[in-house]
């Protein structure tokens, strides 16, 4: 049994030598196994960063209703109360449009801003939590609300939010289907380098099948070879995910601060690494089992 | 330990190489194979060795019936088979001495006790002194040489030589004879063909003479 393992060690660092040996092709077929990993991955993260905050988006729909400018306190009461009274709605909250001015200017970083204006430009305005997030629901809401007296327009984001998880939705397709073709490459890759390995080795093959090699004592070096390369490439492939994320996430947040909101890319975990580590291998040593395996049958006795 | 049932093999074309062949070889026996070029020696050593299939009639090595056996299962024959091939199948690409290792790595033998094996089996075939060469800078009769020393290393129950004296002058053949008796000596069995009679009749064993695929009388 110790020898068994003994053996498989051999042959997987013979594999891994090979690799290192011929940096050049190696490098080559790295690269492309990689890139054809690191664009789905790539694409997954996004949706998945997407699909994050889609989902914090939509899980807090809110209503807000700006007044008329011309809004007295008493109509303000009115929609307060009416508010308050109202069975759909959870919780609201008043904005006064002297403390909207200065969230504003708080949030820009525009002090003083007020001091040049003339009048303030904002309304008052509720900000209202309804107690459904079915959309249809939300819509009568939101047209009742907008037909209360004084008030100006109800401002609802579903609409916006739906098309953004559709959006969000054909992306993650997109993923599955990217994954899928290029998974494809990755073994297609693999059994063309192992076949061409073969070709390399076919003397060495024919006679050690001659005077006793098993097939799998003959394709464990190929499999390994596989194995090796998937990793490998797995491993680039989330780098260039990392680099992707450091790059990418100054920018984002910068972008998403405009909107007042916390977006950011979010790097895959260590399950995912590890689950895209065990897929790659998987794949390529399937690659190198169907090349092997077709060889070998040409070396059967007939 | 070998025996023939009525063998017939036709290769793809329809050349028939053997006729209907039946004999048999005790464990431990010693036999010689004669006839003249295309009389079928190669292709009864395949045979034997799995390497080709009968067309009909049964091949039995160690009560096995090769033509039943799955692939994986052949291999396993062969590994207690050594084979010296007619035309040698060296591996140019690795040194002597890797070349003689080969057997030893597919039996799954301990790497330091297998440098040991292959040296006494180079130094019995007079090569010792060139386990680092590659092939190529060998002669006809050292590649030869290389290749029996690799089909005796792991030290098989069946060996099968095929013309293994071919390129060698009549002292190495001789050498050579004496290697094949000493393992015929310690329980080998041992099948080694030729077309030029005279080195077998010194050896007063059993010679199965072939023509065109049968027996010649
Ligand atoms: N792979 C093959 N395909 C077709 N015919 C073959 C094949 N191998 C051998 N033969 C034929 O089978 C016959 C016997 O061949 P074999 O090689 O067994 O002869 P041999 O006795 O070993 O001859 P030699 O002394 O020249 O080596 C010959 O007629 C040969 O042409
Ligand atoms: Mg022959």
């Amino acid at each position: 049994m110790k020898h068994f393992f003994y053996l498989h060690w051999q042959s997987a660092s013979n594999a891994f030598t090979r690799i290192l040996r011929q940096p050049f092709g190696s490098l080559l077929n790295l690269v492309m196994l990689s890139v054809a990993l690191a664009l789905p991955l790539s694409l997954y993260l996004c949706v998945n960063s997407l699909q994050d905050w889609v989902g914090r988006l939509s899980a807090t729909p809110q209503i807000t209703l700006f007044m008329e400018m011309s809004a007295e306190d008493a109509d303000l009461a009115a929609v307060n109360s009416t508010l308050r009274k109202h069975p759909r709605i959870k919780g609201y909250r008043f904005v006064s449009r002297q403390q909207a001015l200065k969230d504003m200017e708080n949030r820009n970083g525009l002090s003083g801003l007020a001091d040049g204006l003339e009048s303030n430009p904002l309304p008052d305005a509720f900000i209202v939590t309804p107690a459904t997030i079915e959309p249809h629901e939300l819509e009568m809401l939101q047209k009742e609300l907008s037909g209360l007296p004084m008030v100006e327009t109800a401002q609802f984001d579903a609409s916006w939010a739906k098309r953004l998880y559709g959006m969000v939705d054909l992306a993650r397709k997109l993923t599955v289907f990217l994954a899928t073709i290029l998974g494809i490459a990755l073994i297609l890759i693999t059994h063309n380098t192992i076949r061409m390995q073969i070709l390399a080795r076919r003397d060495e093959i024919e006679v050690a099948k001659l005077i006793g090699a098993t097939d799998s004592f003959i394709r464990r070096p190929f499999l390994y070879h596989a194995f090796w390369q998937g990793v490998l490439a797995a491993l680039i492939a989330w780098g260039l995910t990392c680099w992707l994320v450091a790059m990418a996430n100054p920018a984002i947040t910068e972008f998403a601060m405009l909107y007042n909101e916390r977006v950011n890319l979010i790097s895959l975990n260590a399950p995912e690494v590890l689950a895209v580590i065990g897929l790659a291998a998987f794949l390529a040593m399937f690659g190198a089992r169907l090349a092997t395996g077709h060889h070998l049958r040409q070396l059967e006795p007939r | 330990m070998i025996q023939f049932d009525q063998v017939t093999k036709r290769y793809p074309g329809g050349n028939e190489a053997l006729k209907n062949l039946s004999f048999s070889i005790e464990s431990g026996e010693m036999v010689f194979l004669a006839g003249h070029s295309g009389a079928g020696k190669s292709t009864l050593l395949k045979l034997i060795a799995g390497i080709e299939r009968a067309t009909s009639g049964s091949v039995l090595v160690n009560n096995q019936n090769l033509s039943k056996l799955r692939s994986s299962q052949l291999s396993f024959v062969r590994q207690h088979i050594g084979l010296v091939f007619q035309d040698h199948k060296i591996l140019y690409d690795r040194t002597v001495f890797d070349n003689v290792m080969l057997p030893l790595d597919i039996i799954g033998f301990d790497r330091r006790d297998a440098a040991k094996r292959v040296r006494a089996a180079l130094d019995k075939v007079g090569l010792l002194g060139k386990e680092k060469m590659m092939p190529v800078r060998l002669s006809g009769g050292e590649q030869q040489r290389l290749c029996i020393a690799r089909a005796v290393v792991h030290r098989p129950t069946i060996l099968l030589a095929d013309e293994p004296s071919a390129n060698l002058d009549r002292a190495y053949a001789l050498d050579i004879m004496e290697l094949f008796k000493s393992f015929h000596q310690v329980g080998a069995t041992v099948l080694i063909s030729a077309h030029d009679e005279t080195l077998m009749e010194d050896y007063g064993r059993r010679i199965i003479r072939l023509r065109e695929g049968q027996f010649a009388s």
